[in-house]
């Protein structure tokens, strides 16, 4: 059940209900702002904190509107509030319960932290602190300290104490802090002119007590001043303004830590409400009765001897600091932005550390485990809400408004001290003062408190936790970090500095900036750099490999397509050198010179010449002139390809040209023997037989490539052949001394040549000897190179049978039949052989072999006359009756 | 050993590419990793 949604009979009715829904109640602190106690929510079992807000700072309850605005604030390192409990002047907040102690416990007790922690309490309390400035209601803490700030068993921090949070925008009603060594220089300004306008306006009375006032908590809907539900501090408030004093009451003052009698000065305790325009700390703008100053008695009170080291934290809202009543000014006072106040122990010794309830520092004796309206309330200023069991510092006030308090053997708050604290209290204000009309000169009025002023603090609280070391006040020159701990993080020290400038606008414009520094800061540690370099070398590795398998690729690609192309050329030179010139060019067009892996490499070149040379072998002479030309083309450099090319333009008719080829043959040093080559191919076309036999034995004597003897043995051949019948002797004597000099691969076309040659000279000549020639040669081509086709064997058969050696004819025939099978020229040359022999019954069967082979071949096949003969002869055969059967 | 070449390459630039596509993501885990333990103070 929320407190906020019920009605109540009456106060017992409220009280009962409060005790219902908590248990286990005990105080645990209280001051200015009211009384804190610890709970157990009845049903959720959980831990919580209970805040009273003290009956005459209910005023400062505001709207529901903001309560809720409050209670909806969700982050990890803020703590919740759960709910709101009124009821006319009794108000009670309840948030969650955090464990751990504030860093100004720790920095009190001599704790030192480490760098690493502190950046990422850093880290942490940007992250909150950017969640709460881009929150719907943009709100602003401006009050961070190390007071305000846990350390849970967690390690990790809790933003407390929202008591002076700056709603901005709307019509957020605005209450600011200032603590001396925290607050920024727009805060300061903001205080001064605050205290120079409450100064010009005379303080509103004090609303009489228990009654509902404007914007007090029975009106908790709509209006009414309040600077954070829950939070409220009570010097922060008080709805209608203007500054209360009394003499029997002085918690009235807006400081409530009793700012005592002895501060029932103009100066300094006052109260302001005004209603403020969304976050413009300008006082001088809009002036209107809602603004809560907290100023209202913010007042520091420098010790006795004027140290101005202690850490005072006014909450502007008459946080005071009392000097201890020895006036030694060593001892700590810590205040609660709520008025916390320290009061010196009775004795005068100022050695114990007296810890206000106001502040939640202290501790007050147990109650009876409820709440009930009768609670003391001690002190003012009961600003935090934090059980931090504080240290155990005695819980000691006396309020001396007149409640029942405990009183300790402490000195009464206002006894004695009044001149001296009158004094150095002044003094210490007027040196603020000075400094921020200083301020002012130099900045205007104008400054905004926004959330730079969060930066400035923040950071300044880290530079305390970091350095152990207070920083300098806005208005005086801060040691640097780097100076204070030469052996911090270059980039953090940065950081902190950039957030503890000065002027606002040299700040980080946001926390988001900030943080995003911060985060960079961990990109610059060692082991994320070490990461990074691992990565990035296991990256480049990776890219080497990568790269490297590209280039291995790519080369392997080109080893393969000239592996490819050296296996393929060498079959097309095959088939060259054998004189299969249409196979060669069939070949060469199929797998390289079509292919269009190889096109545009200069390694095809050889198979155009290649294929040039096959069409000129086979009389087409003009595709054997682009061949050349296109070979040129892709490789230039050859000199051989430019002899042939000369030739074949010599056959082609165009002399003129070959002539300039044979000159650029020259140019690119062509040798002689090959010069010669194309010498007598141009002067065999013109018929300059003696020139082109001279050329051509010149070219036999001088070369000793293979190819250009073959060459130029077969041209002389040609030209010597010119010479008639008689020339017959002459060109066998060539013939076979080129047949010496030729190596086995290079015989077949001079072994070919040397066949027909001997063959026709042995016909002619009537001597079998150079039949037998020619059956020698045909038996090296079929025999030795392997190289024999049909035509071979045929004529080897022919030449037998001419030399009467039929039955070697006969096993040839046969043999070339296992070779070449059902080939009806073999059984038609049998038939023949038979009929010479003659063997009338193997003729009979060879005969009717071949016309069954004959008939049997593609329609359209040219008509073979030796058949039609053989037709004849075998019917004479039959007719004769030389057939048996 | 251009066929060594030209399939060895190939399988150099697979098994490099696939690699570095499952480094990739993982490295960038790994570095948010390291961050957030560097943010939590366990380093």
């Amino acid at each position: 059940m929320s407190g906020n949604e019920e009605t109540y009979r009456s106060k017992k009715d409220f009280f009962d209900k409060l005790n219902e829904s908590y248990d286990q109640i005990k105080q645990i602190s209280s001051g200015g702002g009211g009384i804190i106690y610890q709970g157990v929510h009845k049903r959720l079992g959980q831990k919580v904190v209970l805040k009273k807000i003290r009956s005459d700072k209910v005023s400062i309850i505001g709207s529901e509107r903001e309560m809720k605005i409050l209670m909806s604030l969700k982050h990890t390192y803020l703590p919740r509030i759960y709910d709101f409990w009124h009821y006319e002047d009794e108000v009670y907040t309840v948030m969650e319960f955090i464990e751990g102690k504030s860093f100004q416990e720790l920095l009190d007790a001599g704790r030192t932290f480490k760098e690493k922690d502190v950046i990422r309490w850093t880290r942490q309390l940007a992250e909150v602190l950017e969640y709460l400035h881009n929150s719907e209601q943009h709100i602003i803490h401006s009050d961070i300290k190390p007071a305000n700030l846990m350390l849970t068993p967690r390690g990790d921090i809790c933003l407390i104490d929202f008591n002076v949070s700056l709603l901005q925008g709307g019509e957020a009603n605005m209450t600011i802090g200032y603590s001396e060594y925290y607050a920024p220089v727009e805060q300061l300004i903001w205080v001064e002119l605050a205290r120079q306008k409450a100064i010009a306006q005379p303080a509103a009375k004090k609303p009489a007590e228990g009654t509902a006032k404007a914007g007090s908590a029975g009106s908790l809907t709509g209006g009414g001043n309040f600077s954070g539900a829950g939070f409220s501090r009570p010097e922060m408030v008080r709805s209608g303004g203007g500054r209360t004093q009394s003499s029997e009451d002085a918690t009235e003052v807006s400081g409530d830590t009793d700012m005592g009698d002895g501060y029932a000065d103009d100066d300094d305790t006052y109260v302001e409400n005004r209603r403020g325009d969304g976050g413009e700390t300008d006082i001088g703008g809009t002036e209107n009765e809602d603004v809560t100053e907290v100023m209202s008695g913010g007042v520091r009170h420098p010790a006795a001897s004027g140290d101005a080291d202690e850490e005072d934290t006014e909450v502007m809202s008459g946080g005071v600091r009392r000097p201890a009543a020895s006036g030694d000014a060593d001892e700590e006072d810590t205040e609660v932005m709520s008025g916390g106040v320290k009061r010196p122990v009775a004795s005068g010794d100022a050695d114990e550390e007296d810890t206000e309830i106001s502040s939640g520092y202290g501790k007050r004796p147990g109650t009876s485990g409820k709440i009930d309206d009768e609670e003391t309330e001690v002190g003012s200023g009961g600003g935090r809400t934090y059980a931090a069991e504080s240290s155990g510092r005695t819980a000691a006030v006396k309020n001396s408004g007149g409640a029942t308090a405990q009183s300790v053997s402490q000195t009464p708050r206002r006894t004695g001290r009044t001149q001296t604290t009158q004094q150095t209290g002044t003094n210490i204000r007027e040196f603020r003062s000075q400094k921020a009309r200083e301020m002012m000169e130099i900045y205007g009025k104008k400054l905004k408190v926004d959330e730079r002023s969060d930066i400035y603090s923040a950071c300044a609280t880290m530079y305390h936790i970091l350095t152990g070391k207070r920083p300098a006040p806005c208005y005086m020159s801060l040691e640097p970090v780097e100076t204070v701990m030469p052996s911090v993080n270059d980039a953090f020290a940065q950081i902190l500095t950039r957030g503890l400038q000065q002027d606002p606008k040299k700040r980080y414009k946001n926390v988001s900036q900030m943080l995003k520094a911060l985060r960079k800061l961990a990109k610059l540690t060692k082991s994320y750099k070490r990461l990074l370099h691992r990565q990035d070398f296991v990256l480049i590795l990776m890219l080497i490999v990568f790269l490297g398998s590209a280039g291995a690729t790519y080369i392997g690609w080109g080893m393969r397509n000239d592996g490819a192309l050296g296996e393929k050329l060498a079959v097309a030179q095959e088939d060259y050198a054998a004189g299969e010139y249409q196979e060669g060019l069939d070949y060469l067009e199929q797998n390289i010179l079509k292919n269009p892996l190889y096109q545009n490499s200069a390694q095809i070149s050889e198979g155009h010449y290649l294929a040039a040379g096959c069409y000129l072998e086979l009389g087409e002479i003009s595709e054997a002139v682009e061949e050349y030309q296109r070979a040129i083309f892709l490789d230039n450099t050859q000199p051989a390809y430019y002899r042939d090319y000369g030739i074949a333009l010599a056959r082609s008719g165009n002399l003129q040209q070959a002539r300039e080829a044979l000159l650029q043959a020259q140019a690119r040093g062509l040798e002689s023997s090959s010069l010669k080559l194309l010498e007598g191919e141009i002067a065999g076309l013109e018929e300059d037989y003696q020139g082109a036999e001279a050329a051509f034995r010149e070219c036999l004597e001088e070369t000793g490539d293979a190819s250009i003897i073959l060459r130029a043995a077969l041209k002389l051949d040609e030209v010597l052949a010119e010479g008639g019948d008689q020339a017959y002797p002459e060109r066998i004597a060539a013939l076979e001394e080129a047949r010496e000099r030729l190596p086995k691969e290079n015989l077949l076309l001079l072994l070919q040549r040397m066949t027909q040659v001997y063959g026709d000279y042995g016909q002619l000549s009537g001597d079998a000897s150079y039949t037998e020639k020619a059956v020698d040669a045909l038996t090296v081509i079929i025999d030795d190179l392997k190289r024999g086709t049909m035509v071979e064997w045929l004529d080897k058969a022919v030449y037998l049978q001419s030399l009467g050696r039929f039955d070697e004819a006969e096993e040839c025939l046969l043999e070339a039949d296992g070779i070449y099978s059902d080939n009806y020229l073999i059984y038609k040359r049998l038939a023949f052989l038979e009929l010479e022999v003659p063997d009338y019954e193997k003729f009979d069967t060879y005969f009717k072999k071949c016309d069954e082979l004959y008939q049997k071949r593609p329609s359209g096949a040219e008509q073979d006359m030796e058949m039609e003969y053989l037709y004849q002869i075998y019917e004479e055969v039959v007719i004769n009756g030389w057939l048996e059967g | 050993m251009g066929d060594y070449l030209f399939f060895g390459g190939l399988a150099g630039m697979a098994a490099s590419a696939v690699l570095t596509l499952i480094l990739l993501p993982l490295f960038r885990w790994q570095r948010k990793r390291k961050l957030a333990k560097i943010e939590r103070g366990e380093e």
